[in-house]
């Protein structure tokens, strides 16, 4: 289980940032004291407008960086204290992140694997299942670079589960694939929701939001608006689907301006 | 150490992708192959100096580059591997492209040297090369893990080159004779004082300032 309290996230603008923000403030909440749980066997998802704070409150999670104030607790362990501990249990994947080129993708699980401290067995085995998963089993061998972008983004996922992770935090895990490889993505996060695994993901694609997550926390300007399931969302905005709902939320908190 | 192996060999086998590797060995080589061509120990000094300060510095910065490109201090930060060892790595890695580039170099002339007794390695020389390479990393390191190698790439180069050319350029580019000796003679008790015991024992403690500068810098960094 994940249980976040009072997050907090204050950034240091640069001049740069200042400038191309058009804003005198020195500083921006990034995220402004937000509370979720995540239970296992759910998927939870962040949805937000970018620059929401989504892809910082999962930055959080996954120990990347370090929250200006608040809590996490993985399985009641504190994630500010036992960074290491914490990334044993996790997995993070962002679209950012790129697989090197020259890498087959059976040697970067090897090489992944090896960084969780598995056995070349425990690899192995998990190998075979992730590939068998995705389909990557005629690719073992070729170049990473040769491989097409839904190929890549299935290697990824496969890398980032290699270690069979109890919480598996998506930053947009659907962001920029076809619609097969979506789909086949999107499969996959309700398979390990199956398994009793904890899935986070954050998402500014309503559907996704609507048709995958059991819970939803709508996030603007770095404050969760409203938690809780898609009816809830719907009862308490008196709204007949999340669109809907997520802009009345939305113009509210602009102060009745979009 | 089983981390640290494997992550030497990730970089060696990216640069055994590289498409410019060909060029990154015949450059050593050749400037060894003079080594065994020269009687001239001046040039065998610039020619030893070029081959493994090359080398090495293109090792470096196309691996740093490639990493950076890829984000993969985000990738290594998101494991549970503790920052200290990405940290000291990269010291290890430093030292580890240094020995390529020596050998590299010096291959050609080692071998001439036992089968034909001709051709020149000075290791007074290499050692030199190694001072001026382990002061301009260890300055350039912590840097590199506050700012990342792609806000540094600007200056990289010419600065590196700056270094490794200055004692070269300088007396050719001046015509004063004056400056010209007051430069040479800096550069030798520069060199006097690197070489000897006291010399070693200031490039230690330069390591390890430069390794704590660069283990506070990237425990604190976030991505």
């Amino acid at each position: 289980m994940l249980k976040v309290n009072n997050l907090k996230k204050v950034f240091k603008l640069s001049k740069k940032q200042m400038a191309l923000g058009k804003t005198k403030d020195k500083y921006k909440n990034a995220v402004n004291g937000i509370d979720f749980t995540a239970n296992p066997g759910q998927i939870f998802g962040l949805l937000g407008p970018n620059g929401a704070g989504k892809t910082t409150t999962l930055r959080c999670l996954a120990t990347l960086i370090k929250p200006t104030e608040g809590e996490i607790f993985f399985d009641n362990i504190n994630a500010l204290k036992n960074e290491e501990q914490v990334r044993k249990k996790i997995c993070f994947l962002t679209n950012e992140l790129k697989l090197d080129e020259f890498f087959t993708p059976n040697y970067t699980i090897n090489y992944f694997g090896s960084l969780y401290g598995l056995t070349k067995e425990q690899i192995q085995k998990k190998k075979e299942i992730l590939f068998k998963r995705f389909e990557i089993d005629s690719y073992q061998e070729t170049k990473i670079g040769e491989l097409s972008t839904g190929m890549k983004q299935k290697l990824s996922i496969a890398v980032s589960l290699v270690h069979d992770p109890e919480i598996i935090i998506f930053d947009e895990p659907t962001n920029g694939l076809d619609i097969v490889t979506a789909r086949s993505v999107t499969d996959y996060l309700v398979e390990l929701k199956n398994k009793g695994k904890t899935v986070i993901i954050s998402t500014h694609i309503m559907s996704v939001a609507q048709h995958l997550c059991d819970e939803i926390a709508i996030i603007i300007d770095g404050k969760i608006k409203i938690n809780g399931s898609l009816n809830h969302i719907l009862q308490s905005t008196g709204k007949e689907n999340l669109e809907d709902a997520f802009f009345e939320l939305y113009v509210q908190s602009k102060g009745g301006k979009e | 150490m089983n981390i640290i192996t494997n992550m030497f060999r990730k970089d060696l086998i990216l640069l055994k992708n590289n498409k410019y590797i060909l060029f990154f060995l015949i450059f050593p080589l050749s400037m060894g192959l003079s080594l065994f061509q020269t009687s001239n120990i001046q040039q065998a000094a610039v020619n030893t100096i070029m081959g493994i300060l090359f080398t090495a510095y293109v090792l470096v910065t196309y691996v740093f580059g490639l990493e950076d490109r890829n984000k993969f201090n985000i990738v290594f930060s998101s494991f549970p591997v503790n920052r200290n060892l990405i940290v000291l790595y990269k010291y290890i890695f430093i030292i580890l492209t240094f020995v390529i580039g020596v050998l590299l170099t010096c291959i050609i002339p080692f071998t001439t040297i036992v089968f034909s007794n001709k051709g020149v390695i000075n290791t007074q020389i290499i050692r030199f090369a190694f001072i001026v390479y382990i002061i301009y990393f260890m300055i350039y390191l912590p840097v590199y893990f506050k700012i990342g190698y792609y806000k540094m790439r600007k200056v990289n180069t010419p600065s590196y080159l700056l270094v490794i050319l200055m004692p070269f350029l300088i007396p050719k580019l001046s015509k004063n004779e004056v400056l010209n000796k007051i430069f040479i003679s800096i550069l030798n008790s520069i060199k006097n004082v690197f070489l000897n015991q006291s010399g070693i024992i200031f490039l230690l403690i330069l390591m390890f300032v430069s390794f704590l500068i660069s283990l506070n810098i990237f425990s604190r960094r976030e991505f």
